[in-house]
């Protein structure tokens, strides 16, 4: 954490509201993301993310701080995710309203975006396979870098339960990749046609 | 053929000491299954490390804003039916246990004499007041009386928007500091 992001949080636990909404400002996309892969859908990763703050706004004072703040706010929005995970075990991927992935492209081409969709599918159907812990253990693994004994305090598990769950869903993952893969294969151009289409 | 401890090195193959790694290149160039797992999960790997952070759409803290300030709202307006459950209960409460003091330490009897004394020295309290206003309403000049009713008439009807509005204030900012 930088020193802007101690001092905003040491005003939000004086009570500061525009200091929490830097926070707000600062961690809006990592926990976006975590909600985003862990229920595929935007709309319902948007109500996720905000209802992360929310628990974290009221929960503050609660928040011990020799731990990190983004683990504990990740863990909060994990196990919120989990939570719905566990309501609705199928999730519906809306293909019209895929979030924004990267920095905006300026004018990308419809082949990118052909091909950013396929790509966004393929990894919804694989992390699908999933059961919620095991889903959340890959996401925090691969896509915040957390250790085991990271991903076990934000999961409210033991190391040796974090490693298991990875195994198993590296497994999964593994085994469906090839799966996934031939259900949505990458369109190949056809000899002499247009790269736009 | 045992794939046996194979398969989880190529899973778990970031933790794997020096001497492990060799006995699983040996075993992969002569196993096809295990070589296949392996591509496969390398693969998959790779996909999960290539995908980039999803972000919101923009307006995110916006919308948080005003996400805490409906909450907030929302919340004062249940402390405040709390406290007026609270104040209700507490009422019934005390009219009950009075009831049952009442009904403990006397008997029927003394209190049926009771409520008839008290009725009819109500009575005589109405009578009496009646009487001062009357001997105050005939002995005073009708401005002065006029004005005193008039005085009287809008000081109540303050007092009840008064009251209306502290209710509705209760009801829709709550009660701070409690």
């Amino acid at each position: 954490m930088s020193s802007f992001e101690v001092e905003w949080l040491q005003q939000a636990l004086e009570g500061d509201d525009s200091a929490f909404a830097n926070i707000v400002e600062t961690y809006q996309r990592p926990v976006y993301n975590l909600c985003y892969r862990m229920l595929g859908d935007p709309i319902d990763a948007e109500d996720a993310a905000q209802e992360t703050f929310w628990r974290a706004y009221q929960n503050l004072k609660r928040y011990d701080q020799r731990r990190s703040f983004p683990t504990w706010l990740l863990s909060i929005a994990a196990h919120y995710c989990i939570d719905q995970q566990r309501k609705r075990r199928l999730p519906i991927l809306s293909m019209d309203i895929l979030p924004e992935e990267d920095a905006p492209d300026v004018a990308p081409g419809p082949e990118k975006l052909v091909s950013e969709l396929e790509e966004s599918s393929q990894m919804r159907k694989l992390l699908d396979k999933l059961g919620p812990k095991d889903r959340a253990a890959i996401i925090l693994r691969y896509w915040y870098d957390f250790s085991e004994e990271e991903i076990a305090s934000s999961l409210s598990l033991t190391v040796s339960a974090v490693k298991s769950r990875l195994h198993r869903a590296r497994k999964v993952l593994a085994l469906n990749w090839q799966e996934a893969q031939s259900q949505n294969p990458l369109p190949e151009r056809r000899k002499n046609e247009s790269p736009a289409i | 053929m045992s794939h046996q401890p194979f398969e989880n090195w190529i899973l778990d193959h970031e933790a794997l000491p020096l001497e492990a790694r060799r006995a699983l290149q040996e075993h992969l160039q002569n196993c096809p299954q295990c070589q296949r797992l392996q591509n496969r999960w390398l693969a998959a790997r790779q996909e999960l490390r290539m995908r980039p952070m999803a972000a919101p759409a923009p307006g995110f803290t916006q919308r948080w804003q005003a996400g805490l300030a409906a909450r907030r709202a929302r919340e004062q307006r249940k402390q405040a039916w709390k406290i007026f459950a609270g104040f209700l209960g507490a009422a019934m409460i005390l009219i009950l246990a009075l009831g049952v003091y009442t009904m403990v330490t006397s008997s029927p009897a003394d209190l049926l004499t009771a409520v008839v004394r008290t009725l009819s020295s109500t009575r005589e309290l109405v009578n009496l007041a009646e009487y001062a206003v009357r001997t105050w309403i005939s002995s005073t000049p009708l401005a002065l009386n006029l004005a005193i009713w008039i005085y009287l008439t809008v000081t109540l009807c303050l007092l009840f928007v008064a009251w209306l509005a502290i209710l509705w204030r209760t009801k829709s900012v709550g009660v701070h500091n409690l």
